[in-house]
């Protein structure tokens, strides 16, 4: 037979048996052809079951393989993030750190009557062996030399080089650097000087005063005095020597941490009209005091004063030191 | 005779477990590659109208076998026709033309998958849209395409080492 021909022919007897098969297979619910599925599932599983074993490592490992890169994207996209946050921390944290004195310096300024300038550090001494900063206001903001510089946690120093636009301020710590004060709670008198890297020493008029650890330390103001009085200069850590007959020497540790001085005030006028009376702080309170001056203390360091009272200020600052 | 016979009884049942139990884990976007109509396409192509018809009807009643849903002879209704219509299709190509394979796998693969979701849908055992009728049929016909090659292969050594009766062996 001509194959064409036969191939017809096989084709017309196969669709003719589809048809059949087709048709036993709607008519019947529950018929031979059903059960000759479930012979041909039962038969078929375990050769699936043994393919779908064998297959499925290989299939998972081909997933796994491309998840991986999913999963690379991911962690880099994730890295980035991280980065990113760790960056926005840093940011905040700097932030917060700035707001802080900020804030610190804003209720300084509110607390007292004094008129201040707000100065930004911008340079640290490179000497081993001088400590001042210079900070971004000069004489075009009203700063001149002498000029007493704080913070919101105390004395920091005094202008002592003034530029149109900068300024240097000695720091207290600064072994030139020293100021009339006296102990919080007692009234004691005497003289702080800076000791560089070490603690400040305070030198006290009167070897009977009782000046313990953690007795708190202020500025004092003679008249035509550099520093107005009451601003906290630190606490007595302990005795350096004596009492003799003429003086004891305490050692105080500053308030003001010096190796973070970002932003301070500089106090360009203080009240010319005495403030009203406030007692001092009693001893070994370790925070700061509030800067008040002492009302028996008139402040007189204007800026705008006669030329005389400024010599007398000078002189009255040589004596200090 | 008996031993073309056996092999191919054993490729289909081979081809009809990968189907079931393997390609399901490969399925893009919901479709799979239909096995065992590329093996009827295949050998269509390379034994004639015949072998087509008889591999495509067997491998059809094994299809609807595993099938519960649909009718059992649907499947071996539609491959017998595919795998006729391939087989009428060869000598009307170039004989030793590399795209000729590749576009009876195309067109074969295609018109089978629309005539097998075509005539479940129509027998009313298979809800299928029409949409979703042409895109499995494109999609079975380029993967089926793709796949042509390496089972032609096969197909050519098995046919060479066991001809079938009356029918051309190669091309």
């Amino acid at each position: 037979m001509n194959p064409r021909r036969r191939a017809r022919a096989v084709l017309a007897v196969l669709v003719l048996a589809s048809l059949v098969l087709v048709t036993a297979d709607f008519r019947s619910e529950q018929g031979p052809l059903d059960s000759l599925r479930s012979m041909a599932t039962s038969m078929f599983s375990p050769l699936q079951s043994g393919m779908s074993g064998a297959a499925r490592p290989v299939v998972d490992m081909f997933s796994n393989i491309g998840e991986l890169w999913a999963i690379r994207a991911d962690n880099e996209t994730l890295r980035g993030r991280l980065d990113v946050l760790s960056d926005r921390q840093v940011a905040a944290e700097a932030l917060q750190r700035e707001n802080d004195e900020l804030r610190a310096l804003l209720a300084l300024r509110g607390s007292t009557d004094w008129v201040t300038v707000t100065a930004t550090t911008v340079a640290f001494t490179p000497s081993n062996f001088e400590w001042t900063i210079t900070i971004d206001v000069g004489s075009e903001d009203g700063v001149k030399e002498d000029m007493p510089v704080v913070e919101g946690a105390g004395l920091v120093g005094k202008v002592i080089q003034v530029a149109p636009t900068s300024s240097r301020v000695l720091l207290a710590i600064d072994p030139n650097f020293s100021a009339a004060t006296r102990v919080a709670g007692t009234g004691d008198i005497g003289v702080v000087t800076g000791r560089g890297s070490d603690l400040m020493r305070m030198e006290t008029d009167d070897p009977s005063a009782e000046i313990g650890p953690g007795t708190q330390i202020v500025t004092n103001n003679y008249a035509f005095g550099v520093f107005p009085a009451g601003i906290p200069v630190g606490i007595v850590d302990g005795l350096v020597e004596g009492p003799n007959e003429l003086s004891q020497t305490v050692l105080v540790r500053p308030y003001v941490d010096f190796n973070r001085l970002n932003h301070v005030l500089v106090i360009l006028q203080q009240p010319t009209a005495p403030p009203p009376p406030v007692p001092d702080l009693p001893d070994r309170d370790l925070d700061p005091p509030q800067l008040v001056p002492d009302p028996s203390e008139i402040p007189s360091t204007d800026p705008n004063a006669e030329p005389g009272s400024e010599a007398d200020a000078d002189e009255t600052a040589g004596a200090e030191a | 005779m008996i031993m073309r016979v056996f092999v191919i009884a054993l490729l289909i049942t081979t081809a009809a477990a990968i189907q079931t139990a393997v390609l399901p884990m490969v399925s893009f976007g919901g479709f799979r590659p239909d096995l065992l109509l590329l093996v009827v396409v295949a050998f269509a192509v390379q034994d004639g109208p015949e072998a087509g018809v008889r591999i495509g009807f067997v491998a059809g009643l094994v299809t609807d076998l595993l099938l519960e849903t649909s009718a059992i002879g649907v499947a071996a209704l539609t491959l017998a026709l595919v795998g006729y219509i391939v087989g009428a299709a060869r000598p009307y190509l170039a004989p030793n033309s590399l795209t000729a394979p590749l576009l009876l796998g195309l067109l074969g693969s295609a018109i089978g998958s629309l005539l097998l979701g075509g005539l479940s849908s129509i027998l009313g055992d298979a809800d299928t849209s029409f949409g979703l009728l042409v895109t499995a049929a494109l999609y079975v016909g380029v993967v089926n395409t793709v796949l042509i090659g390496f089972v032609l292969k096969f197909t050519k050594g098995l046919s060479s080492r066991f001809p079938a009766e009356g029918t051309a062996t190669s091309r």
